[in-house]
Parts: C-alpha cells; sequence; structure tokens
C-alpha cells in the first residue's frame, strides 16, 4: 500500500509543489460526449496542476445549478462510467497527442460507484491512470469500515470534504484518515452560490490554516476569478475552480486556446 | 399491495443506521454536523415526557386522533374477507403526513431551529409542513417540482394560505426527486438554523427511523382498535398504497406491532 501511495500522481505533486496549486473541474461528455479527453488535454496544456473530471449523476446535491445542468447534459449525450474509463484508456499513452501526465481526480457520487462496483470501479481508475476520487457524499466512516483497503490497494485516494461546520475534532480525525489534500469547502453552500471572498471565509481560511494539518489543503466552491483563487492560496496549498470554467467553456469554447486563456485569468 | 405478518427483523435500524443492506447516511459532509446533532439527539428528545406529552396531546387535540377503524361491509364482501378500513384521511390537512411533522417540528423546536425546509411531492406533506409551521410560528418554505405545482395546484395554494413558501423545483425531472435535491441544497446553504422536515423514506439516517416512530402511532391505534371489534390486535393482511411517500415505515412498524416506539 505505502508503495502504490508513493507513486501516486497527486502525493508526487504535493512533494515538489505546495502553493498555488490550481485545480480544474469540468463535467466528463459536456458539452459534447466526445469533449472530455480533448479538454483534459487541454488543461494540462494549459499548465494547470490537477484536474477533476466529474463523473455525471442525475442528483448531484451538493451541486448548483451550473454544475447540475452540466451533469444533465453530459447524462443526455450518453456519458456513463463505462463510457468515462473507455474515453480515459488511452490517455496516458499518449496514442492521441501528448501523453496526459497531470495528476487526475474523478469527482461525483457514491451511487453510481456503487452500481459499478467500488472494487471495479477502482481497478478501472488504476488501469486507466485516475489518481484519485472525490465522492461528497460517501460517509468517512463508511468508507474506513468497507472500501479503504480496496482504494489502498489499487492506490486509489480518497479526497475528504471540510467545511466551516465541520467541528475541530472531526477535522482532525479527517485530517489523520486523509492522503492527498483536504477539499475545503469555502462556505455554507453548493458549487457556484458565492461571489468573492468574504470577511467570515477568510476567518474560516485563517482558522484551518492555524491548525496546522497534515494534509496540505486546496480551497473549493466559489473560486470564480483571479482575485479569489489568489486570496485562497494565501491561506492554504492552491484552489479549485469548477462552476466558472464550465460556464467559460458554455461561452467561449472548448478549445485549447479558450482554455489557456481561461487558465491565465486565474493564475494571472 | 400486500405484506404478510411473518416474522421480520430487517425494519429495525441498526446502530449505523442500515436496515439489512440498506440504509445509511449518504450525504454531502457539508450536511453531516446537522445530521449528526438530529442523530445524537432524537431518540433523547423523543424519551423526554414534556416532549410525549405535547406530542401526544397535539395528536389528540390537533390532528383528532385516534382516527376510528371503519368495517367495510361491502368491500368485505366483494373480496371476500372482513376489511376494515383505517381512516387517515380524518387527520387535519387530510393525510397521515401531520403525524410526522407535528414530531418533528417539536425536535426542530428542541434543536433551536428557527426556519423550516421540506419538500412534497403530490403536496400533502408539504400542507403538513405548512401546517405545524403556522402552528408553531416558524418560517416555512416547501420545494415542489414544478410539473407537480400544476398538476397539484390547491395544494398549492393551501401551502401558501397557510404562510408557506412554495418553490418550483425546475431541475432534473421536475418532480419529487428533484424536489428532495433542491431541499438538500437548500439546507446546505443554511445549516445552523435549518431543520428539514423529510417526509419520504429518502432521507440519511436517522429519519426513516424517526419518522417510523412518529408514524407508529397508526399500527398503535389499530392493534387496540381491531381487538375491541374482534378480540384478535394482528390483521392478517396490511394492504396499502406505496407511491414516493411515507407509506412504507408505517407498514415496517405495522408488521413489528410487538414494538411500541412513540
Amino acid at each position: 500500500m505505502t508503495q502504490e501511495v508513493t507513486q501516486n500522481r497527486i502525493t508526487d505533486l504535493f512533494t515538489h509543489k505546495s502553493e498555488r496549486l490550481l485545480n480544474v473541474y469540468f463535467t466528463a461528455g459536456f458539452p459534447n460526449l466526445t469533449d472530455t479527453v480533448p479538454i483534459l488535454s487541454g488543461l494540462q496544456a494549459a499548465g494547470v496542476d490537477i484536474v477533476e473530471i466529474g463523473m455525471p449523476y442525475s442528483d448531484p446535491v451538493a451541486d448548483g445549478e451550473t454544475i447540475q445542468q452540466s451533469n444533465d447534459k453530459a447524462l443526455d449525450n450518453g456519458m456513463s462510467l463505462k463510457t468515462l474509463f473507455a474515453q480515459l484508456a488511452d490517455c496516458r499513452k499518449g496514442t492521441d497527442g501528448d501523453p496526459v501526465t497531470v495528476p487526475i481526480l474523478l469527482m461525483g457520487y457514491i451511487n453510481p460507484v456503487l452500481q459499478f462496483g467500488v472494487e471495479n470501479f477502482c481497478q478501472k481508475c488504476q488501469e486507466v491512470g485516475v489518481d484519485g476520487v472525490i465522492l461528497p457524499d460517501l460517509p468517512l466512516d463508511l468508507f474506513l469500515d468497507e472500501y479503504a483497503p480496496i482504494f489502498n490497494e489499487y492506490g486509489i485516494l480518497n479526497v475528504n470534504l471540510i467545511t466551516p461546520q465541520t467541528s475541530e475534532e472531526r477535522i482532525r480525525f479527517i485530517d489523520k484518515e486523509s492522503d492527498g489534500f483536504i477539499y475545503m469547502v469555502s462556505s455554507a453552500s453548493i458549487t457556484g452560490s458565492v461571489k468573492g471572498v468574504s470577511d467570515t471565509m477568510q476567518a474560516y481560511f485563517e482558522r484551518i490554516e492555524a491548525m496546522n494539518l497534515r494534509n496540505p489543503r486546496l480551497i473549493g466552491f466559489g473560486i470564480n476569478n483571479h482575485d479569489t483563487f489568489d486570496k485562497a492560496s494565501q491561506h492554504a496549498n492552491g484552489a479549485i475552480v469548477g462552476s466558472a470554467f464550465i460556464r467559460h467553456l458554455t461561452e467561449k469554447g472548448t478549445s485549447a486556446e479558450s482554455i489557456r486563456a481561461f487558465v491565465q485569468t486565474i493564475r494571472a | 399491495m400486500q405484506t404478510t405478518l411473518e416474522p421480520q427483523t430487517s425494519f429495525e435500524v441498526s446502530d449505523k443506521g442500515f436496515y439489512g443492506h440498506f440504509g445509511g447516511a449518504f450525504i454531502p459532509e457539508m450536511l453531516y454536523p446537522n445530521v449528526e446533532e438530529l442523530r445524537q439527539n432524537y431518540l433523547n428528545i423523543i424519551a423526554d415526557p414534556a416532549f410525549q406529552a405535547e406530542f401526544w396531546q397535539l395528536l389528540d387535540d390537533y390532528v383528532g386522533r385516534p382516527t376510528p377503524l371503519f368495517l367495510a361491509k361491502r368491500l368485505s364482501e366483494k373480496v371476500g374477507g372482513t376489511v376494515y378500513l383505517k381512516r387517515e384521511d380524518l387527520c387535519h390537512t387530510g393525510a397521515h403526513k401531520i403525524n410526522n411533522t407535528i414530531g418533528q417540528i417539536l425536535v426542530a423546536q428542541r434543536l433551536g431551529k428557527k426556519r423550516i425546509v421540506a419538500e412534497t411531492g403530490a403536496g400533502q406533506h408539504g400542507v403538513a409542513t405548512a401546517t405545524v409551521c403556522a402552528l408553531m410560528g416558524l418560517e416555512c418554505i416547501v420545494y415542489m417540482g414544478s410539473i407537480d405545482m400544476e398538476r397539484q395546484k390547491p395544494n398549492v395554494d393551501r401551502m401558501r394560505m397557510l404562510g408557506a413558501t412554495v418553490v418550483p423545483a425546475t431541475s432534473g425531472s421536475q418532480t419529487l426527486k428533484d424536489a428532495t435535491n433542491e431541499a438538500m441544497r437548500h439546507w446546505i446553504n443554511n445549516p445552523v438554523d435549518t431543520h428539514y422536515i423529510i417526509g419520504s423514506v429518502v432521507g440519511p439516517h436517522p429519519y426513516p427511523d424517526m419518522v417510523a416512530r412518529f408514524q407508529s402511532v397508526i399500527s398503535e391505534e389499530v392493534k387496540k382498535q381491531l381487538f375491541a371489534k374482534t378480540g384478535n390486535e394482528n390483521p392478517d393482511y396490511v394492504v396499502a398504497c406505496v407511491g414516493g411517500a411515507a407509506m412504507p415505515p408505517e407498514l415496517f412498524t405495522i408488521t413489528s406491532m410487538n414494538h411500541r416506539y412513540v
């Protein structure tokens, strides 16, 4: 297990970079079914540090309208876990352009993963080169009881969330049980629903920063431009952008140039 | 649907919130503190004598319990058996839903919550929730699929008359499932002062167990009434409709008639 984890691209990343990391989310199969790998390659070419690929689901309760709609569209396009794994099958090999070397996370909900079979899912993740998953509605206790050994066997990280309401005791527990990084949800909200970094958020960022957790932290939810990315990065190892990128893809298209322009405005 | 009175055990919830393979609390971490607060407190709150007194008094004086158990003679002749109807439709607001919403609003008050959010399908749970919110003076927000809002306009009007804000759920299939998602999202956005009164059997533990406890009043009454009428407290069959709503927990508690919950 230990050896697998040390070979993980995400843990590797944090050993040599700890500041201003940019993780960008997009929904697999959106806006068109076959856009997944080109967008992934575009994000790598634009220099993002981690790519988070959304596994579309009919009931994404932690997501706001923008990501909900991208999920619906992707499902309408016919996206499924099976299709997603097929699309990602060769991306690390580079048979279709430059090999993808950027760390990849899959983000989604536990229901489709249970339908697919947890072991089957982890095996496929390992095969295609997925480094970790974010499953907001997979309870940590259940993960530890039932699934942690399977994830470990295939070297797949399970990234856990904390929020402003998470107790200090639970944050310590989550920190102890996490590898990779901790996903800090910036405020009591669903994705895409806040604008700017408020004083309350700032205070929360500082409070968590002062806890000196063993895991690096990335801040997500409401990170949508250079200013919010900058403020988040001052108190964590970087930030996660999702809804803003989905909106950009819808408005400005999915070309490599469009993606590069988006990433540049965030990083500035 | 028929369910026989064969011994069952899987309706008893485990300490981790599972019913056999099913159950659990598959909620985003954002809702963990809320659900955990509820999980740690609901049994103590329900067991508190002051809660019990208020709950039972409201069921008697406000809901109008006990509801009659009626021998449907002509239906009995037609189907060839003895059929009794448990008249939950005679509860205040016209459905059994209010047994649960009375219980949950009392829990919410004891948790210090100031606002109530709920989902509704046909509107009965929404009406029952709006009613208890009006009774207790709590703000009420009900999510309802926009298609359901058109189909069940009288219930929408009734909720609004009771002072509730009815919000159309326009995502997905625009029906109960999506109303539930929107109510969950609302709760994520308002985690501290809001209690979510779930009326359907879709929520995380401890909701299914809590709803079943509040609805077990139905089976308790059936036992007593049936005994008075027939000398036998257990029916051979229990027939109920199963839709998206809260009927299954009652069925489970009816089939577990040996247990007195609330």
